[in-house]
């Protein structure tokens, strides 16, 4: 009893910076954007109580459906991109055998990650523009038609989908590398010992022992997926029209472009509680798929 | 089977092997290319008249060598001050993040206490609101806090990385539980067993939240756009912004210079940090 | 007698510091614009004028973005003034000053102007339709420095080629698709188009003006695309790209500035600003002219810029003094170079002629008969459903006179909604 009591201790005081850091920095900001969504809010004006009105306007908006409908095809596409593409890179190059080759790669694959989208946009515009781009260009050399990159609203996705894996595929890379790299090796050599073929060894010994990766991989994912902003933001403007606009922008623009910092926060709750639900149901259901050694 | 079909069979094996591994090469290295391409058109332009910035067929290799643009990206905006300001403000915040995380990731991987589960779905919810709409009310936190225009806010609101205590939390629960027992039996403490048995072995996974914090809050932009007033503090990517700016659309070399140059410090820590994420971390005692 | 004397000392001793120290200013100017190191200079000259008596300091407000490059401005100042540093006196453009009247940010200058005339420096050199947007309700909140508008830049480099003359004031319609036919090809191996359509507010405005349409209602309190005039010339550039295939597809933030002078497109719809980007690249193979006359009497857009004074500076005199010396002469003509157009009168006559363009005089002649861009408070909104709908006409994925009326509707909407 006193063992568990003074266990119990120990865990919250290893915990106790980062929770109490979060309450400060996050939690109350959090309950902020919630009180917001309640006040007609402006920085150093009156700020007047709306109680409800934003709420119905959240209920009536002519465009959520089609931005959440946008939101939907982007969580749709990219996250399972970027899970396999991702994973298949990470055990491309972790077969290589050169050190040198793997840690040149792991970096090429990485650096996309590290740079600003804002500074490789003027570079992924000028490819995919319609009449004066790179790919076009080369297409028509090849004597096909050119493609309206970023004027499709179905094309648009299909751009933000190269975009996006090039951009940001480094990530679940870089995830699936360490955890590949921790299944301990002696696992491989003893079911080689036993004649287990490769498409076994990664069957049985691989996959398995990757899903904690996997499960942090897509749950993150998704999470990045519904609030994406980056790629349709910086590379499609949301166009055209609204057939590549997602929630993440439309908040943005609500709040920072037209103002309304009381609507854009009722959004961003709305669209908080969404996340959390789903997380929540990915967190349930992983004691059906993920092992975890020795929990 | 005799000798001869055994031979056969192996050398088959190997083949097949090598051929696995060759097919394994060329599509890494054509996937490479992808990813290097356009930033070799980044260098390249920037090292160009800008007049043949967007020319077709697209120059992807340097044809001239014009460093003036270089020049006027360190004229226009106080380079190395912005670089300065960033480079402290992301380390600290880093450095802090890394104890943060890595204790909190430790106690929800291997220690028992009430309120567990719930704690860590709690941290977990900071990565579920938008990033920008949550910077408004931390104005308003930090405004009250007479903290506006100073550095320290920014240092203070990334302390905490709900990503990094789940990356880490995943990776710990992965590590046998002999280690600890054994440590235990031989009277070890908790924090003993933290730091030199834990800690060393999630390296990997502290070295990538590490590596992606700093990332992230060297290429914040909307922060300390927000929260910084005074020229002389500001980071990078404001500096950038100011740079697309004084140059509109026209100069584009000259911004693509300035992209150039602030990729620079990123690389660098990457490849710093790249020591880190070392292979086969079986570390003694495993086996 | 003590006590008289003594309060006399008081207020000698009062006086003397106030006459003593310094005043202090800030003046905030947004980081896109390129002029900062100018303003330096400027507020200088200022300082020296006043004996070192009122110092200024630039403070660079950084914008967050280029398409909503107001939006994020005014965020930005208003987080300065709750974080306690707002500064004194801002730069404010027409697309603006609506919004910042309308917040109650903006000090009216009237009684200043009437103790203190000589800051002025002629006030009515200040070329009057374009000084009218800052006068709103009767008060007057700026003093007009910069000013631009929308006329067509001709590549004549492909003039040239094309053996086509540069155009006169009057060419029709039918004139101007005639060179845009001509002008769309294949020149020196690489594929050029006529026209760029100007897929932004300002520019359209332009043409809707010069077609007697507008993109609101002249109260500015509804949505006006859906008239028919309005309409025709919506219809006409998505024409040019699809039907006469004169125009590229419009690209998401494309500028149009770079397809002239890197020689992809020969004319596009523009002011004075493409010419901060043609002077640092040597670029001078360029003419201007008026858009083609379509309804009479020509009218032609025009977008101004000033410095208010902030209401909740602690130096409305001295600020009020900084506002008017910021539109003197001395100001605009060392400030307003080369991309946009002094709104003195006499600074104008000075200034232009160094524009190297054909016709450089239209952007004088222009001023009078200059019609300022429909700029309500709610603007970024508005543009943004112009944007919305115009990029889904522009990629063939909307018929205009649909796309037109919702743009209208939720226009009005948005006018409506701006008194809640």
């Amino acid at each position: 009893m006193k063992r568990a009591y003074s266990e119990a201790i120990q865990g919250y005081a290893f915990i106790l910076p980062a929770l109490v850091i979060f309450l400060f920095t996050i939690f109350t900001p959090l309950v902020g954007t919630a009180v917001l969504s309640f006040a007609n809010f402006e920085l150093i004006a009156k700020s007047k109580w709306v109680g409800l009105r934003n709420f119905a306007h959240l209920v009536s908006d002519p465009r959520l459906g089609v931005i959440y409908g946008n939101t939907l095809r982007f969580v749709a596409i990219l996250v399972p991109l970027h899970l396999v593409f991702g994973l298949l890179l990470a055990l491309g190059v972790k077969s290589l055998a050169d050190k040198r080759l793997i840690s040149l790669y792991r970096t090429l694959f990485f650096f996309p990650v590290f740079v600003t989208t804002a500074s490789v946009a003027l570079a992924w515009l000028y490819m995919f523009s319609t009449s004066f781009g790179l790919f076009n260009y080369y297409l028509k050399l090849l004597g096909l038609q050119a493609v309206p990159w970023l004027n499709s609203p179905s094309m648009v996705y299909v751009a933000v989908a190269i975009f996006s894996l090039w951009k940001f595929v480094g990530n679940s890379f870089i995830y699936y590398l360490i955890g590949l790299q921790s299944i301990p090796i002696t696992l491989y050599e003893a079911a080689k010992l036993d004649g287990a073929s490769a498409r076994r060894q990664f069957f049985r010994i691989t996959l398995p022992l990757l899903t904690p990766t996997v499960f942090f991989v897509m749950t993150n994912l998704i999470i990045g997926a519904i609030q994406i902003f980056d790629e349709p933001y910086f590379i499609t403007s949301g166009g055209p029209g609204d057939a590549s606009r997602p929630i993440g922008l439309y908040i943005y623009e609500t709040a920072f472009q037209y103002h309304n910092l009381s609507y854009g926060s009722t959004l961003a709750l709305s669209l908080f509680l969404i996340i959390l639900v789903v997380t929540l149901v990915q967190f349930s259901a992983q004691k059906r798929w993920v092992v975890y050694d020795n929990e | 089977m005799t000798t001869n079909d055994r031979s056969i069979a192996l050398s088959l094996g190997t083949l097949r092997r090598r051929a696995k591994g060759f097919a394994a090469n060329i599509i890494l290295f054509a996937v490479g290319c992808f990813f290097i391409l356009p930033f070799l058109w980044i260098i390249s332009t920037s090292l160009r008249l800008p007049k043949d910035s967007f020319s077709l067929p697209p120059a992807i290799l340097p044809t001239t060598f014009d460093l003036g643009n270089y020049a006027e990206v360190f004229r226009a905006v106080p380079f190395a001050l912005f670089f300065l300001n960033s480079l402290w403000i992301a380390s600290i915040a880093t450095l802090g993040q890394v104890i943060s995380s890595s204790m909190a990731a430790y106690a929800f991987a291997r220690i028992r206490f009430p309120g567990k589960n719930a704690l860590f779905f709690f941290l977990l919810t900071g990565l579920m609101i938008s990033n920008q709409i949550i910077v408004i009310p931390q104005f308003i936190i930090m405004a009250k806090m007479h903290m506006i225009d100073n550095s320290w806010s920014l240092v203070l609101l990334w302390l905490v990385n709900p990503l990094g205590i789940f990356l880490i939390r995943q990776f710990m629960l992965s590590i046998p539980g002999s280690f600890e027992e054994a440590a235990f039996m031989d009277g070890a403490n908790r924090w003993w067993v933290f730091t030199r048995i834990f800690l060393p072995m999630s390296f990997p996974a502290v070295t990538v939240s590490a590596i992606t914090w700093f990332i992230a809050n060297w290429n914040d932009f909307f922060r300390p756009l927000i929260f910084l007033n005074t020229w002389n503090k500001m980071t990078l990517p404001l500096g950038m912004t100011v740079l697309k700016g004084a140059f509109g659309n026209g100069n584009l070399s000259a911004t693509l210079a300035g992209v150039t140059l602030s990729l620079v410090p990123a690389l660098l820590v990457f490849i710093f940090g790249q020591r880190y994420l070392v292979e086969g971390l079986t570390v003694g005692g495993l086996k | 007698m003590k006590r008289v004397l003594v309060s006399l000392a008081m207020s000698l001793a009062m006086a003397g510091i106030a006459i003593a120290a310094p005043v202090t200013l800030t003046l905030g100017y947004p980081s896109g614009d390129s002029k900062v190191d100018i303003m330096k200079d400027i507020v200088k000259e200022f300082e020296k004028r006043h004996n070192n008596q009122i110092k200024v300091n630039v403070v660079v407000v950084p914008i967050a973005n280029q398409a909503s490059a107001w939006g994020s401005y005014f965020d930005k100042l208003q987080t300065m003034i709750a974080g306690g540093n707002s500064p004194d006196v801002v730069r404010i453009a027409i697309e603006g000053i609506q919004t910042f009247v309308a917040r109650d940010l903006a000090l009216p200058l009237d009684e200043y102007m009437k103790s203190d005339p000589t800051a002025l420096e002629n006030y009515g050199d200040l070329a009057p339709k374009l000084q009218a947007p800052f006068v709103i309700g009767g008060k007057t909140y700026g003093f007009v420095w910069d000013w631009n508008n929308v006329v067509i830049h001709i590549n004549t480099d492909l003039l040239k080629a094309a053996h086509l003359p540069v155009p006169g004031p009057n060419w029709t319609l039918d004139d101007f698709l005639k060179y845009a036919k001509a002008l769309t090809g294949t020149f020196n191996g690489q594929q050029v188009f006529g026209f760029a359509v100007p897929n932004y507010y300002f520019g359209t405005e332009g043409w809707l003006y010069a077609n007697g349409a507008g993109m609101l209602s002249d109260d500015q309190k509804r949505g006006a695309l859906d008239d028919p005039k309005a309409m025709q010339v919506i219809q006409l550039f998505h024409d040019l790209i699809y039907k006469y295939k004169v125009s590229p597809v419009p690209d998401p933030q494309a500028d149009p500035v770079n397809l002239l002078y890197s020689g992809k497109v020969a004319m596009i719809a523009a002011g004075r600003w493409p010419f901060g980007t043609y002077a640092p690249n040597n670029f001078t193979a360029v003419a201007l002219q008026y858009i083609p006359l379509m309804a009479s009497p020509r009218k032609v857009v025009f977008g101004c810029g000033a410095f208010p004074v902030v209401k909740a500076t602690a130096h409305p005199k001295e600020a009020y003094e900084l506002s008017a010396f910021l539109s003197g002469s001395y100001s605009q003509k060392t400030g307003i170079a080369i991309d946009s157009i002094p709104c003195r009168i006499s600074v104008m006559k000075q200034v232009l002629p160094s524009t190297k363009g054909q016709n450089w005089q239209i952007f004088q002649q222009s001023a009078d008969i200059a019609l300022a861009v429909q700029s309500p408070p709610g603007y970024p909104e508005v543009a943004g459903i112009f944007d919305r709908y115009t990029s889904a006409v522009y990629a063939d994925q909307m018929d205009v006179p649909t796309a037109m009326k919702k743009a209208s509707d939720e226009m009005t909407q948005v006018l409506g909604s701006q008194n809640q």
